[in-house]
């Protein structure tokens, strides 16, 4: 039998024990209401816009924060590259700054750029930023010394040199960085609506536990795991797109 | 374009790494004719990338110099390196790898397509032009390399040991037909090996290095109108000539350290 059937097999048999168990009454609705009732409530929650318009909102959290931190990653990761003396001058400020947790920083966010989602997503993007620029960095200082040579050899200077050698060179870390900075963007992005939003998915787990809408936290449970291979499946697509050498070359 | 020759003159070289002094190339002097098929040939890490590296323009010798063609003019030929097969770029295809040079050059991009496919034809890599180079043998990779350095036409063709990393039957096929595309072009080329045969099989003019800091152990001129090619080795003049060269090397191997101390 082949894994990915075994997979499946095992997960419908999870959870079709699941719902025996709590149509039999073993396990009580406020810990874990059945699977019907979750899908209930997923498909009611569509039908009302009440999960939809919280989606929405994350998504948009999610994009924003990307679309800064990461131009900004890639942007700050190739100078870094590039230049020996900013990468110095940088450093010291990376080593301080990236080990904090970036939710810890939404406080003092807050506090300058006011409570809202202006701060919300400055948190986001500062929490993608890093392992973009991180990622772009070695992606520009792991290019071959022979790479290097070559195009220099054959004339390849400024613009050419730059999009014909240096930026292809270090696509594929900079990927690697972006798989990174999706997943970090989702988490940061729950985290923050967790601590304080009224709208967004992390909003609706919270205020589906204060007010015991049980049914209603496992859906958006569900809808957050859907969001995320969906995020992870998109980056892949678009490797395969920007990158595709680097797709034979992992297939090898 | 018309081949030029080049004068190593007193050619030295001192790699300076925070506060550590390598000397890789003493006082080099040696002259290569227009068209003619160089080999520099000594132990491996004595210093024969950076001569090649000098040649190619991509470091200034730090005392010496090298004069191309006749005149004392400060004349920059335009040169092609090629590595070991990892000088291919995996992020192009074939096609743009061996266009490379003329995309450079500012070849619109049909005339340096058609002249891409036609060199992928004469080396029979005709059907790999869209493939990435991660999907061809280490062979065919090389191959590409081999044909990106002689589209674009250079004065000066500079092969850093570039069949060192191919199986014997491999690198023999590719010996000829790195000898085949030689005939037709008739480049200077400088070639750098540590594989006596290899050098024996192909050279005009073999110049054997010593160990670092690198400077000319001695010449060999061969005969150029000898019978070349892989199976050129077993003819006895040639395993004479192998010999000799083997000795030479073997002794400066074995003698005490000088750059050491």
């Amino acid at each position: 039998m082949p894994a990915p059937a075994i997979s499946l097999a095992v997960a419908v048999g999870a959870v079709t024990l699941w719902e025996l168990l709590s149509q039999a009454g073993f396990i009580s609705p406020m810990l874990a209401p059945a699977p019907t009732a979750v899908v209930r409530a997923l498909i009611n929650g569509f039908r009302t816009g009440e999960i939809a318009s919280h989606l929405l909102t994350s998504l948009y959290r999610v994009a924003s924060g990307l679309l800064i931190g990461a131009t900004a990653g890639v942007v700050i990761g190739m100078l870094m590259g590039m230049s020996g003396r900013f990468r110095d001058i940088a450093d010291p400020f990376v080593a301080a700054i990236h080990p904090i947790p970036k939710i810890a920083i939404l406080p003092v966010v807050m506090a300058i750029l006011g409570i809202g989602d202006r701060s919300r997503i400055a948190v986001i993007a500062l929490a993608v930023f890093f392992p973009m620029m991180i990622n772009t960095m070695n992606g520009v200082l792991q290019i071959s010394r022979t790479h290097l040579d070559v195009a220099r050899n054959y004339g390849a200077t400024g613009t050419k040199l730059f999009t014909r050698v240096l930026l292809p060179a270090s696509l594929p870390m900079v990927l690697s960085g972006l798989r990174i900075g999706v997943n970090l963007a989702l988490l940061i992005t729950i985290s923050v609506e967790i601590a304080g939003a009224t709208m967004g998915l992390g909003a609706l787990i919270w205020i589906s536990w204060e007010v015991m809408r049980i049914e209603v936290l496992y859906a958006s449970l569900l809808v957050i795991m859907a969001l995320g291979i969906s995020a992870n499946l998109l980056v892949r697509l678009v490797t395969d797109a920007v990158a595709p050498w680097s797709v034979a070359e992992r297939r090898r | 374009m018309t081949e030029l020759g080049f004068r190593c003159d007193h050619v030295s070289h001192v790699f300076s790494n925070r506060g550590s002094v390598i000397e890789a190339l003493t006082d080099v002097t040696f002259s290569a004719q227009p068209g003619e098929f160089i080999c520099l040939v000594g132990p491996s890490g004595c210093g024969k990338s950076t001569l090649l590296r000098i040649l190619a323009g991509l470091l200034e010798p730090t005392s010496g110099r090298v004069i191309f063609g006749n005149s004392d003019s400060n004349l920059r030929p335009s040169t092609a390196l090629v590595f070991q097969e990892h000088g291919v770029f995996p992020w192009m295809s074939v096609r743009d790898n061996v266009a490379f040079g003329l995309e450079m050059q500012g070849v619109p991009r049909a005339e340096r397509e058609a002249r891409a496919d036609a060199l992928l034809r004469d080396v029979g890599l005709d059907g790999f032009a869209e493939a990435y180079p991660s999907v061809l043998s280490v062979g065919m990779r090389q191959r590409v390399g081999v044909a990106r350095a002689f589209i674009s036409d250079v004065q000066l063709l500079l092969m850093d040991e570039p069949f060192g990393a191919l199986d014997a039957l491999t690198k023999r096929m590719m010996q000829e037909e790195l000898l085949r595309l030689w005939r037709l072009h008739r480049h200077t080329l400088v070639f750098v090996t540590h594989d006596v045969d290899e050098a024996v099989a192909l050279a005009d003019r073999i110049i054997v290095m010593t160990r670092r800091p690198a400077t000319v152990h001695e010449q060999f001129v061969l005969p150029p109108d000898r019978p070349r090619g892989p199976d050129a080795r077993k003819l006895p003049e040639a395993r004479e000539t192998s010999r000799r060269i083997w000795d030479l090397v073997m002794s400066d191997i074995r003698s005490p350290s000088h750059a050491d101390a």
